[in-house]
């Protein structure tokens, strides 16, 4: 092995990044409780961002981000945050939340260089619902560093005013680093 | 970025994260979360096992109180693998019930790379008073995934003089790089 420290790190990217992979820090909730995420949840709060953490050790390009419908109602918006500075870096605006299944939402391309990140999604209603975890105590997500924020809109904020978790819903929402998921 | 670069760190690094040896436990009897605890036995200090693969640095240190809180004091501390204790809190009375309780170190400090032990002790064997955290599995478990304990320990002493683990008790707490939030 070269003593010269690496700059670039070996570490493959993975096709993507969702809410139960090694790269998001929600990922110890879900190992260690054995938790399942389960389709049917509703969103629990109108206009309600929910962050959450995702670490980047080799820099990636992120396409799109995706989510899975269980009951269609109402628009959505996803985007990911610099967690050092709350701010902004890409979001895909309002968007029509789909009929159940997957849904796959276009991101303009953007860099992540290594460092940690939210993943974030608000939703305009509290009748669309989605495939979640329900069964993480709202204490425990905050000690991994899961957020939200009562944006009183559907769009994304720039940047982000974060609050402590107020509910045990994570959604099962993943970064894709293809262009095809 | 400063030249190499240093490696992204998370948020957190607790008992309950993937550093820590309760994903051990939970990874033997299946799945656990923490809870609102009862503390065993009172003033007994209970270390668990935590790996850094990164410099880390610990702006605050926490735990996470339980239901109840009154006339209970708690001693949060960090020691090296040798048992030398780094950094405590000394002992503090529990202020919030279900909610964080943090610590500013002052200086802020550097874990190098390396195995450490968390430790927490507590006064309080009331139900309810020993934080938040788990006494799920067995002390054979426990002792299987390196955790010790002693008695006697609040406040933490200088040196940890461990014994073997006969009290299942995982209590949740930690350090975090950030200054605020949470």
């Amino acid at each position: 092995m070269s003593d010269w420290p690496a700059l670039l790190r070996s570490l493959e990217a993975p096709g993507t990044i969702g809410v139960a992979a090694g790269n998001s820090l929600v990922f110890d909730l879900a190992n260690i409780s054995g938790t399942t995420f389960t389709a049917g949840g509703v969103w629990p709060a109108a206009n309600r961002a929910i962050y959450l953490p995702f670490m980047v050790e080799a820099a990636v390009t992120v396409y799109m981000m995706g989510f899975e419908v269980v009951t269609q109602s109402g628009n959505c918006d996803v985007g990911i945050y610099d967690a050092a500075t709350s701010g902004r870096l890409v979001s895909a605006g309002s968007t029509a939340v789909g009929a159940a299944g997957i849904q796959t939402v276009d991101l303009t391309d953007t860099l992540l260089y290594p460092g940690v990140y939210y993943a974030a999604m608000c939703v305009d209603n509290i009748t669309a619902s989605f495939t979640r975890a329900s069964a993480v105590s709202a204490l425990w997500q905050q000690s991994v560093g899961v957020q939200q924020q009562a944006v009183g809109a559907v769009t994304l904020p720039d940047p982000a005013t974060f609050a402590n978790p107020a509910s045990a819903y994570i959604p099962y929402l993943v970064v894709a680093l293809k262009s095809t998921v | 970025m400063d030249f190499p670069g240093a490696p992204p760190t998370p948020l957190f690094i607790h008992t309950f994260t993937r550093w820590g040896a309760v994903r051990d436990v939970s990874g033997i009897i299946g799945s656990l979360s923490p809870v609102s605890l009862t503390w065993p036995v009172a003033n007994t200090a209970f270390y668990v096992p935590i790996w850094l693969q990164w410099p880390y640095n610990v702006e605050r240190v926490f735990w996470i109180n339980g239901s109840s809180v009154t006339s209970a004091n708690t001693d949060f501390g960090i020691y090296n693998s040798d048992g030398t204790r780094i950094y405590s809190t000394g002992s503090i009375a529990q202020v919030g019930v279900s909610a964080f309780q943090y610590t500013i170190p002052s200086p802020d400090f550097i874990l190098s790379p390396g195995r450490y032990y968390f430790a927490l002790a507590c006064s309080s064997i009331t139900a309810n008073r020993g934080t938040t955290g788990s006494a799920a599995g067995s002390t054979a478990r426990l002792r299987l995934s390196g955790f010790l304990q002693e008695a006697s320990a609040l406040p933490l002493p200088a040196t940890m003089t461990p014994v073997a683990v006969t009290n299942p008790c995982m209590p949740l707490c930690g350090v975090t790089r950030t200054t605020t939030g949470f």
